[in-house]
């Protein structure tokens, strides 16, 4: 027997494997093809204050190895995520995580006090990443005193495991991961999707209405796995690695780089049983190699100066 | 319940110079499968991460007795592209059946299929299945040029009365499909027996129109039959990352009964849409 535990500060998952925020819905899909308590966490569609319609379409465009999309944080607003889907969510075993987003700090404090004592939420992950809205979103993950200011603001408001979700596009991802610590982040997730474009050569125009849209998929691997590296050498507490993760090989590449857990987003597009397979695929490898516990893998192929 | 499944080609062939049909064995989709459903296919090899996203197509045929699944599809990008290249014996990753499909209740007594370009795929199967429950049926099939144009022979066989319009006249009428059918559907007073309540397809009148194809084709087509209180299903396209229900990406907005806008995923409260609901600015 292996043990795939996966210790977070705060946050204990069964297995190190988490449906990605907007490619995991709030469960109920991938629970017709397989039981999604089978899995560590889901970071549930990202949630705003309100209801949110998010963009015109067309939202996503395919690139090489990898997409495009435009979303816009489309979502039912985090009361209706309250009474509709965490009371079926409730009954499934597995972590589940909301994934928080603002158009201010003051909104984030706001979603973070009604979230608070809520059967069924184990942890929050502050999304200060995400390229497809007008107001807010990435524009707090790319400053660090931004983020530290949104940080600060969801951490007097909660005592839950409280994660902070960081953007790829900037030019130091650990000054940002190391501001989110100073005010108490108690996990660092990371990369959101990469800001990026594509052109309609026929209509001259860029493919998606906004112009830019966030990148994901296997394309963005090697840049995930970068910066996850970087992050996991910059701070104290654990990363939760992402980007382009397909199968149990993608994922123990992040936890060898120093995740202590794993996302998977896109990967769910192409095969609904991706996060399953990586389980399983996981536990066989460990059966195989003789390692007994995760923890024996978590930053395995990282340098130790003497 | 959909599944995902290998499934061997056994025919893949240009049947005019713009259209190709393959069929796949899928017994458990082709026992599943409703007319307007959809599958997604995945167009790399499993190993391969390019093209990554799966692509979506219409059921054009489902044989529950042979256990095949067939698709007519334009060779128009890359996945497409490597559709057209798979021989027989070749294996592809296909999910399904996807989606909502066209639904119809004992009252309706006339239908009226309008397929533009390939949108004519998922009118072939929604033909059978009407003409076998004792409906009378139009089929209206509008493309480009004559070689877009593809199924009257299937739509015959099923009992349909065919009509075709071509942009440049190559076949058929020298027009859009939309002004065929009204003139058609005008001079057989087909639209009389639309009115009553729109939202329940066939309850009263007794006819209903069937479509898919393009955008403008759809919009205009809700338009005619809304002015005539005609029920109008359409079939929706829109790009898909997930086929699913879980990534947003295909969202459009649509009127419930309520009158409230809400967003309407193709993919899984579709394709198939009430057309009076469809919202087409936003
Ligand atoms: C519900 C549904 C049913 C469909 N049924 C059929 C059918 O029966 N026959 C047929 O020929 N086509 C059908 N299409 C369109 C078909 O999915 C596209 O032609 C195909 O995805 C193009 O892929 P490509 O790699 O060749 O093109 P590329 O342009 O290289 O594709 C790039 C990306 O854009 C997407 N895309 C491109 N064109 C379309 C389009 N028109 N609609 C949706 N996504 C698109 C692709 O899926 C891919 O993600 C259907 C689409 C939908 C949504
Ligand atoms: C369609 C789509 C929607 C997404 N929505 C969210 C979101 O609501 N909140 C969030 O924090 N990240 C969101 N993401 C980012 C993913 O959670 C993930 O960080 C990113 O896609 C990289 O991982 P991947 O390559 O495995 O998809 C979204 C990604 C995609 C593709
Ligand atoms: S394609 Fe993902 S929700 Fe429809």
């Amino acid at each position: 027997m292996v043990d795939l535990t996966a210790r977070l500060s705060g946050l204990t998952l069964k297995n190190p494997v988490i449906g990605a925020s907007g490619c995991f819905g709030f469960g109920r899909e991938f629970n017709e093809w397989y039981d999604i308590g089978r899995l560590g966490g889901i970071a549930v569609k990202g949630l705003t204050l309100k209801p949110s319609p998010g963009n015109p379409l067309p939202r996503i465009a395919e690139t090489a190895a990898g997409m495009l999309n435009s979303i816009g944080l489309q979502n039912p607003g985090v009361d209706a995520f309250i009474s509709e889907e965490l009371p079926w969510l409730r009954g499934r075993d597995l972590a589940v995580i909301a994934n928080i987003n603002g158009h201010s700090v003051k909104e984030f404090a706001l979603i973070t006090e009604k979230l608070n004592g809520v059967e069924g939420v184990h942890a929050l992950e502050v999304n200060i990443s995400c390229p497809n809205v007008e107001h807010g979103g990435m524009f707090f993950g790319t400053d660090p005193q931004m983020a530290a200011e949104v940080v600060r603001s969801v951490r007097c408001e909660t005592r839950l495991p409280l994660i902070v979700k960081l953007t790829p596009n900037v030019t130091d991802i650990t000054e940002i991961a190391r501001a989110a610590e100073a005010e108490g982040a108690d996990i660092i997730s990371l990369i959101n999707t990469v800001a990026g474009m594509a052109i309609d050569i026929k209509k001259r125009r860029p493919v998606l209405p906004r112009g830019v849209g966030g990148l994901s998929g296997p394309a963005v691997k090697p840049v995930a796995l970068r910066m996850v590296w970087e992050t996991a050498g910059a701070v104290s507490v654990p990363v939760i690695g992402m980007g382009g993760i397909t199968d149990h090989r993608d994922a123990l590449e992040f936890l060898m780089a120093g995740a202590a857990a794993v996302a998977v987003g896109t990967g769910n597009f192409r095969d609904p049983m991706t996060g399953i397979r990586i389980v399983d695929g996981l536990t066989e490898w460990m059966e195989e190699e003789g390692v007994h516990e995760l923890a024996q893998v978590i930053g395995a192929a990282r340098f130790c100066p003497a | 319940m959909a599944g995902d499944y290998w499934g061997k080609v056994r025919e893949n062939a240009a049947i005019s110079r713009e259209i190709y049909r393959m069929t796949l064995d899928l017994p458990e989709i082709a026992a599943a499968a409703r007319p307007g459903q959809f599958v997604m296919m995945t167009v790399s090899g499993d190993e391969a991460q390019d093209p990554f996203l799966r692509r979506p197509f219409s059921v054009s045929g489902m044989d529950a007795a042979a256990g095949t699944v067939s698709v007519h599809y334009r060779a128009v990008g890359r996945g497409t592209r490597a559709m057209a290249r798979k021989a027989p014996g070749d294996s592809l990753r296909v999910m399904g059946p996807l989606g909502r499909g066209f639904w119809w209740d004992r009252g309706l007594r006339r239908a009226a299929l309008v397929g533009g370009g390939v949108g004519i795929a998922p009118l072939l199967p929604l033909a059978r299945a009407l003409t076998a429950d004792g409906i009378q049926v139009g089929a209206f099939l509008g493309a480009q040029n004559k070689a877009g144009l593809f199924g009257a022979d299937v739509l015959e066989a099923a009992g349909c009365r065919t009509y075709a319009a071509t942009d440049d006249g190559s076949g058929g009428y020298k027009g859009l499909v939309t002004e065929l059918l009204l003139k058609v559907a005008d001079a057989q007073g087909f639209f009389d027996s639309g009115a009553g309540d729109v939202s329940v397809c066939g309850s009263q009148g007794g006819g209903s129109v069937f479509a898919c194809g393009p955008a403008p084709m759809l919009r205009v087509l809700t338009e005619i039959c809304g002015v005539r209180r005609m029920p109008c299903q359409i079939s929706m396209e829109e790009r898909m990352a997930c086929g699913l229900g879980v990534c947003m990406g295909c969202a459009v907005s649509a009127a419930g009964a309520d009158g409230v806008v809400r967003r309407a995923r193709v993919c899984g409260d579709g394709p198939v849409l009430d057309g009076a609901e469809v919202r087409w600015d936003g």
